[in-house]
């Protein structure tokens, strides 16, 4: 009974379907029940494989199939984990989107389990414009969506076009893959499709506005769910390709150290709150992309390691600022700040998320750092790591001002006394987030249980564990359990040493700070939520590469179309005597191709 | 059970006996600024007697639970790194939970004291502070690239992360990494003088200049915990240099001996030079030890040797 698993997908665009025509709360709650009776129903029906198909034309020449394996399920349950954070959150949320939510993740689940590249087209069609839907419904930047739009179109015709090369010379079906010529060829459309939807850069351009046009909790769907599924395509090229035959994977791998960098440097100039995080996720997944391109063991297992922590902290994140958005309604770092005492579940919450994304120890993120660098380290890829660090170091910054432009600081548009915590679906929402975040850290190596099962089905050997709490690699090993526990013992400590002094703590008011022998007044600009990042474009190497965008590059393409849109429009006037003169002479033109000008 | 207490011992020794030789060696650092400002300077115990005023006072000017809260992750970042170092190349002793860390452990343990300083400086509410926090974090940016040159290249040479296993190499060979691999060495020494807060990469620490920069908003004993973690996290990194480029020390006399020769540069160092304005310095930072590097690079990579 494995079909029952891989009807999924059709149940969850069946139900999207239906649920855009119930009504907002009963379609919260069906969203919610779903989510639920997912992990339930793989539980009864558990399978690590199986498959079902159906013959589409009749011939057997295209059969539409979808099968399960590892890689598929990890990649789902991060689809899953993104819908399930969302379905809780969206209860406190007014915003009525489940249908197109249940649509894109249908998609998405067509197109990861598909056993043929025809349906992992068209469930990559159904995820792209069902995902569109969320960012158009706002109508308060169309341009946002449309450009999504079309960079969808241009990814799906780089993968249709390289489905189409790889279906005429060695068929659809994934299962009866033969390495030939033409699979060979469609190795970079397939890479420029798996690209555009992860976000690398110079094909990023689409995420930060999409990130920030789209609905507060969507884009934490978006920013978990979507990005994962082009770095599903990039483990599917390992599972079905040699991997010699994979030579542009170095060079990707430096695509994804570049815009891990410059994806970091633009996260801090934002001041949008959420085009922080877009940003941060397009450096995020830069990091997944560079370990994917050493091409080993390690750097694939890090990479995957790295996706997974990215799920995690993105949907906590984005969730976050949803509640304090619906809260308060201001989305800037200017507008907000001081809330740190009224939202203490947030800020802890955010804090714990911050510490992640920035890969300090003793949380998870810090482990699938160390997992990438030890890769890299292998690899002898120092120049690479030095870049990487660079990065990772730079978020420093931008984590900062994230939260402290929420919660720290003094207030600006936004008065505490006015305020509360954030609704409560969105903190229940963030709890299992949290705990997992805390969990891998105390246990590093745990997830290589189920990142090794997907690392040996593309080819490689399984990177070896010992223990739970000890992540090992080549070049050494740390103890998560040990780090956490004597971090903790450490700061207990001091912090009883430190009751222990005579002296007693006064809390003062937020105005009575050093302030050059002077005490502000209220209207004092005091909160530094806007500058904060500024001094990095003085830095004359940075302020260069930061004045620069891809925005000339795709101008110049936008310049080169027009000019050969208006080269037909020479001959396309649209008046009807001019066409006809112009298949005239197409005509003739083309008769004498033909004949050689003989009669 | 011997090993127990032994660890016990030890996690509780190695902080304390930190404490007590950094503050001696900023006790120096002071009377040894102040002959060169043509001053006597005070006696070398003046930091305890600083540090235990700061303690002693009656009251202290706080802005709330997390406010309170800064200055001890700081100290817990401090006092964890400065564990996962071990102090002597051999035995048992001092060598806190250096075992079950790394490298790259150590580097990242190395900042969790600056963001939990941002985290109070932020809860402070006052804009020069954030401004001082900020200016940290960027002028981090350029001496975590000189640092990952320098200890990116010595974990690929030793083919480890392990900092015990690379001060067991430098003993088994009989040679110290700064010998062996000069050009390394001196990438390092860049994003050292940075790390150990010394001039040109330093950053404005009020309230000893003017009331800018990440100390602004604290006041005795939050400033107290705050020196005192200081003397403890410079002699962390002092001996995580010794470690990586001296190979270890042996004994009490040596450990003292060649963190004070390190010290001694890095003070010499901060006494002639101007500072840097922190977009100047990252700027530097990440030219100098690049061009550096890429020589390192080259050298290895046609096994020339001499890097």
């Amino acid at each position: 009974m494995n079909n029952v698993i891989l009807t999924m997908p059709l149940i969850l665009i069946l139900m999207g379907g239906l649920l855009i025509f119930l009504p907002k709360m009963t379609s919260k709650i069906t969203l919610l029940i779903i989510t639920v009776a997912m992990p339930i129903i793989f539980g009864l029906y558990m399978s690590m494989s199986g498959s079902i198909s159906f013959d589409w034309l009749g011939d057997g020449s295209i059969v539409l199939g979808l099968a399960l394996s590892k890689t598929k399920l990890l990649f789902f349950g991060m689809v899953w984990f993104s819908l399930f954070v969302y379905s809780i959150a969206n209860l406190s949320s007014n915003i009525k989107e489940e249908g197109k939510i249940l649509l894109t993740a249908g998609g998405m689940g067509l197109a990861i389990f598909a056993s043929d590249f025809v349906t992992l087209f068209i469930g990559w069609e159904i995820m792209s414009w069902s995902s569109y839907l969320p960012i158009l419904s706002r109508g308060r930047d169309v341009k946002a969506a449309r450009r999504y739009l079309v960079y969808s179109l241009v990814g799906a015709a780089a993968l249709l076009t390289g489905v189409l090369i790889l279906g005429t010379s060695s068929g659809f079906s994934m299962a009866d893959f033969q390495f030939t010529k033409g699979a060979y060829v469609s190795i970079p459309f397939f890479m420029i499709g798996f690209l555009i939807k992860s976000g690398i850069m110079p094909l990023h351009r689409w995420v930060p506005s999409v990130y920030n046009e789209a609905t507060d909790l969507f884009s934490g769907f978006l920013s978990g769910a979507l990005s994962k599924v082009g770095i599903y395509g990039l483990v599917l090229l390992f599972t079905l390709f040699p991997h010699s035959s994979l030579q542009l994977f170095p060079l990707m791998g430096w695509l994804g150290t570049i815009t891990a960098l410059f994806g970091t440097l633009r996260a801090i100039r934002e001041i949008e709150m959420k085009r922080l995080l877009a940003w941060s996720s397009v450096a995020q997944v830069g990091y997944i992309v560079a370990a994917f391109g050493l091409g080993t063991a390690e750097g694939i297992s890090s990479g995957l390691y790295h996706a997974i922590i990215h799920t995690i902290i993105k949907v906590l994140l984005f969730t976050i600022v949803a509640g304090v958005i619906a809260r308060t309604g201001k989305t800037r770092f200017d507008q907000l700040g001081g809330l740190i005492y009224k939202m203490p579940f947030s800020f802890i919450a955010v804090l714990i998320g911050i510490i992640s994304l920035a890969g300090m120890p003793p949380l998870g993120g810090f482990a699938s750092k160390w997992a990438i660098y030890s890769a890299m380290l292998n690899s002898g890829k120092v120049l690479q790591l030095v870049v990487i660090i660079a990065a990772s170091t730079a978020a420093f910054i931008y984590v900062y001002k994230l939260i402290y432009g929420i919660f720290l600081g003094q207030p600006t548009e936004v008065n505490p006394d006015d305020v509360k915590e954030i609704s409560i679906g969105y903190r229940v929402g963030v709890i299992i987030p949290l705990i997992l975040l805390i969990i891998t850290g105390m246990f590093p190596s745990l997830v290589y249980n189920i990142i090794n099962p997907v690392i040996i089905e593309s080819g490689f050997t399984g990177v070896v564990q010992s223990s739970s709490h000890i992540l090992a690699s080549a070049f050494g090993e740390y103890n998560g359990f040990v780090v956490i526990s004597v971090f903790g013992g450490v700061f207990a400590l001091i912090l009883l040493l430190f009751s222990l002094s005579k002296t007693k703590s006064r809390d003062l008011h937020r105005l009575d700070i050093a302030y050059a022998a002077e005490t502000p007044k209220e209207s004092y600009p005091l909160h530094y939520g806007h500058g904060m990042g500024r001094e990095l474009t003085r830095i004359p190497f940075i302020g260069f590469w930061l004045s620069k965008s891809t925005k000339g590059f795709y101008k110049y393409i936008h310049s080169l179309m027009n000019q050969g849109a208006s080269l037909v429009r020479v001959f396309y006037t649209g008046d009807i005597s001019t066409f006809f003169y112009a298949l005239f002479v197409g005509v003739v033109v083309f008769w004498f191709i033909i004949t050689g000008g003989k009669a | 059970m011997n090993s127990i207490i032994q660890l016990a011992l030890n996690v509780i020794l190695g902080p304390i006996v930190a404490y007590i030789i950094a503050g001696f060696y900023y006790g120096f650092y002071r009377r040894f600024t102040a002959r060169i400002h043509r001053r006597w300077g005070p006696p070398v115990y003046q930091n305890f007697a600083d540090n235990i005023k700061l303690f002693c006072k009656d009251e202290a000017a706080s802005h709330g639970l997390m406010f309170h809260l800064g200055p001890i992750i700081v100290a817990t970042g401090a006092v964890t790194s400065l564990l996962f170092i071990p102090f002597f190349n051999h035995g048992v002793w001092f060598n806190g939970v250096a075992e079950y860390g790394n490298l790259i452990l150590i580097t990242y343990l190395m900042v969790v004291g600056p963001l939990g300083n941002a985290l109070a400086v932020g809860t402070s509410g006052n804009p020069f502070g954030i401004m001082g926090v900020v200016r940290g974090l960027t002028r981090l940016i350029g001496l975590e690239i000189g640092m990952y040159i320098s200890i990116g290249f010595l974990m690929v040479i030793n083919g480890t992360t392990s900092l015990t296993q690379i001060v067991a190499n430098q003993v088994a060979s009989g040679s110290w990494n700064m010998m062996e691999h000069p050009l390394i060495f001196i990438i390092s020494l860049f994003p050292f003088l940075g790390f150990m807060g010394a001039s040109p990469f330093d950053v404005v620490g009020a309230p000893t200049e003017v009331y800018t920069g990440p100390r602004a908003e604290f006041g005795s004993k939050y400033l107290g915990l705050l020196m005192g973690q200081s003397m403890m996290f410079s002699f962390a990194k002092l001996v995580l240099w010794m470690n990586l480029f001296m190979g270890g020390a042996s004994n009490f006399l040596e450990l003292i001996t060649k963190t004070f020769a390190l010290f001694l540069f890095e003070v010499t160092i901060g006494a002639i030079y101007p500072r840097l304005k922190v977009e100047q310095a990252v700027d530097f930072l990440w030219k100098i030890p690049t061009v550096l590097g890429l020589i390192v690079g080259i050298l290895m990579l046609f096994n020339i040797g001499g890097y």
